[in-house]
């Protein structure tokens, strides 16, 4: 849900206000989980999220997978940082909150400790997702997890292709999850200064691509998608949905605290991705961008677009819908790649909600309106922090 | 999977105490981290007395590593296995002429472990501020903005950057001019296994020239979040690795001697397992039908305890084995590529055509890098 407050703390006394959260109880979802799992679900949300939306696809996942070679499977999936709910453990905490000047360490030491160890809630952070969907779906060809923050699950999808491309894997479950809806995350990403701040409604105060953008709206997210080689489609009887192209990865090699302001590295990406992909720009139908609604970064994604696709950008749509669903960081690639793919089995192009002024108003199609479109090639791009710039191409399949 | 024309052109590394191959070779005689004068530090990471020790990298401005270190406004963001990942990164290339380092097409890929270790500070400060005042005060909204505005003031204002899960490829592209296709992976050891199998990809298809890298954090809070999939007391350590490889055309084109040869990486398929604590055994059947020398070095023990064991088993496979762990105990994601610099030590040494690389990760899963000298 779009610009909602947080339901686990209160914003109160802070620069910033409203998120946009899953704001169901997901937990009804994985009740039949053990007792170990749903204590690591209860403290790592991006945990939760991504064993919830796999109780969710559980069954077609299965029904993909029957008759699959456990050797010739694999996952990646891209997730994002440790987290520390430090709205969680206050249980925990309060005993050790007048005496202790260590009181976190003491919190997680208590939080964790168990006779039998092997309920042990705190666990390798990066890897238990991955690790999770393997030992569910008997995955062995590899394990992987990504971390390569905004960027993460769309590289998850990009490495997922490739190795299906290098005949390293017949089927990958690929995805990520992310969620930084909590308040020690929240705090931090607002003193970085890429949280909205706004005093309007947090329904309308994102605005990628608007002059008067100021910043992010926070958000959280899980997704899956199925990828699998021709082969396997042909003789798994599987109607396929979408084809992947090809995707761009590049570095920018600039600095941490921002994108190389030349573009160099986005346009390399975005040039990877329609090289591999041996299509022509004028052919790409709607691009998904990043828009974060900062302010360098929405416009050079845009300008970097332009000069990549030239001319021929003039009828290319293109839209930020991260002021709809916020900006989930690691779950961003698989949250926009899914949305890319169900907006183009529906012929429908969202337009960036709350664009009144355009940073630009001509030269490439930057809706301020939804509208309805024949999509066949799709584009989507993710850009993140530390200077990595990953980009996927995909045709709609008839 | 096999391998014909990938070869290992520069190492580097750093560990508390060891920055050159021969640092590696030299510590197989001693028996452990005190015999080279290493500093330890024990955190207890659990509440029935189990403990973790610890040996952190030293990141001095009076070391040789002066003449790569990163600018002061960049190393303040930078945690001390991402500055020693830059230098690295930066040593690697130092040998190549520009004109042979196609920047936008080196492929790089790191592996990172934990992050959050050298932050535990900021983070305790920063709970500890929240929570500070009278619990009896929860639900008063005066009390809640008075703990947010708490909250925000002792957050440094770059927090997240220095915890970034990335920040190590960040800098090292930037300081090490790679630029091509990448990503980072984590968390585990198995993860530098990951990142030099996709290395091996891109050079097996179209690229000439790839770094993979790796950096490992540790200290509590790795020891708390691993201490349940371990029976004994922990031995870890902080260290960054790096390899440049590369096909053998573009060695020949620009008329380098590479260091070894990587004739084929494999990994044991192991669908491990979240639930159970398993006892981390070691794949026989998989390493005698892969192995391709009878000297081998290993790593991915996690204890005293565990490094005897897993050594005892290894003797049955390889007649000769090596490992660090005595030094440094287990450098997570940097254990795979350090174990490649001891290797070639031990190849040159003692004039070795082959030997073998065997890591297993926390969760059991286990992986093998063949190499045969030049």
């Amino acid at each position: 849900m779009a610009g909602q407050n947080p339901k686990d703390f209160s914003t109160s006394g802070l620069k910033s206000h409203g998120v946009a959260f899953v704001d169901k109880d997901v937990s009804s979802l994985y009740t039949n989980e053990s007792e170990q799992i749903i204590e690591v679900a209860k403290y790592d949300r991006k945990f939760e999220l991504l064993i919830a939306t796999y109780k969710l696809f559980e069954k077609r996942l299965k029904n993909y997978l029957v008759n699959s070679d456990p050797m010739r499977s694999g996952v990646i999936l891209g997730v994002g940082l440790d987290v520390t709910p430090i709205e969680k453990l206050n249980n925990y905490m309060a005993k050790y909150l007048a005496e202790s000047e260590l009181a976190f360490l003491q919190t997680l030491l208590d939080f964790n400790s168990n006779k039998d160890e092997s309920l042990a809630k705190l666990q390798n952070p990066l890897d238990i997702s991955s690790i999770y969907i393997a030992e569910k779906l008997r995955l062995a060809a590899f394990q992987k997890t990504l971390i390569t923050a905004c960027t993460s699950s769309t590289q998850a999808i990009a490495l997922a292709y490739k190795s299906i491309l290098n005949d390293e894997a017949d089927v990958v479950i690929t995805g990520g999850t992310d969620s930084i809806i909590n308040l020690m995350a929240y705090t931090a990403f607002g003193k970085l200064g890429v949280i909205a701040k706004s005093d309007k409604s947090p329904k309308e105060y994102c605005k990628p691509f608007d002059v008067n953008r100021t910043g992010a709206l926070v958000g959280e997210a899980a997704g899956l998608s199925l990828l699998a080689s021709e082969e396997y489609i042909k003789s798994h009887n599987i109607k396929p949905r979408f084809e992947i192209l090809g995707y761009g990865n590049s570095l920018d090699g600039h600095k941490i605290t921002s994108a190389d302001p030349s573009g160099d590295g986005m346009r390399r990406a975005l040039q990877m991705s329609l090289n591999m992909s041996g299509v022509d720009p004028k052919t790409i139908d709607y691009v998904n961008l990043h828009g974060t609604a900062t302010r360098l970064n929405d416009e050079l994604e845009l300008k970097s677009l332009m000069e990549v696709f030239g001319d021929s950008c003039e009828n290319t749509s293109v839209s930020s819908t991260k002021s709809r669903h916020g900006h989930a960081i690691a779950a961003a690639g698989i949250q926009e790649f899914n949305l890319l793919c169900n907006c183009m089995e529906n012929n429908f192009v969202p337009a960036s909600r709350n664009l009144e002024k355009p940073i630009i108003d001509s030269g490439i199609d930057l809706l301020k309106e939804n509208k309805n479109k024949n999509l066949v090639i799709g584009m989507t791009n993710n850009f993140a922090f530390g200077g990595v710039n990953s980009s996927l191409i995909i045709k709609k399949c008839e | 999977m096999q391998l014909d024309d990938i070869y290992i052109s520069e190492t580097s590394f750093r560990l508390p105490k060891a920055s050159l191959r021969i640092h590696l070779y030299d510590s197989l005689m001693l028996k452990n981290s005190q015999d080279l004068g290493i500093t330890t530090k024990k955190f207890k990471v659990d509440n029935f007395g189990k403990k973790s020790t610890v040996a952190f990298l030293d990141v001095s401005s009076k070391s040789k590593d002066v003449k790569f270190m990163p600018k002061k406004s960049d190393a303040k963001l930078m945690r001390p296995d991402v500055i020693c990942s830059t230098i690295c990164a930066q040593e690697l290339v130092g040998q190549i002429e520009p004109i042979d380092r196609p920047k936008e097409k080196i492929s790089f890929y790191m592996s990172n472990g934990f992050c959050l270790d050298r932050l535990s500070d900021n983070i305790n400060e920063m709970s500890s501020k929240y929570l500070k005042p009278n619990h009896a005060q929860i639900g008063d909204e005066d009390f809640i903005v008075q703990q947010n505005q708490s909250l925000d003031r002792f957050t440094p204002p770059l927090f997240v950057l220095n915890a970034l899960t990335n920040a190590a490829q960040s800098f090292s592209s930037q300081y090490g001019e790679f630029k091509g296709d990448n990503t980072t992976l984590g968390g585990t050891s198995q993860s530098s296994y990951y990142a030099l199998s996709e290395a091996c990809q891109d050079l097996k298809r179209d690229t000439a020239m790839a770094v993979v890298g790796s950096s490992n954090g540790a200290g509590v809070y790795s020891g708390i979040s691993n201490q349940s999939r371990v029976s004994n007391d922990l031995f870890e350590s902080e260290g960054s690795s790096f390899l440049l490889l590369e096909t053998g055309l573009n060695i020949k084109g620009r008329g380098s001697n590479p260091l070894a040869k990587i004739t084929a990486i494999h990994d044991s398929k192991l669908i491990p397992s979240l639930n159970s604590k398993k006892q981390l055994v070691v794949g026989c059947d998989f390493l005698l039908k892969n192995k391709i020398s009878d000297t081998c070095v290993f790593s991915g023990c996690y204890s005293q305890e565990d490094h005897a064991l897993v050594e005892s088993k290894l003797k049955q496979i390889w007649s000769q084995t090596n490992s660090t762990f005595p030094v440094w105990g287990n450098s997570g994601v940097a254990n795979n590529f350090i174990d490649i610099c001891l290797a070639i030590e031990i190849m040159q040494k003692k004039n070795l055509k082959t030997i073998d690389c065997y890591n297993r990760d926390i969760f059991g899963r286990e992986s093998l890098v063949s190499l045969e000298a030049i």
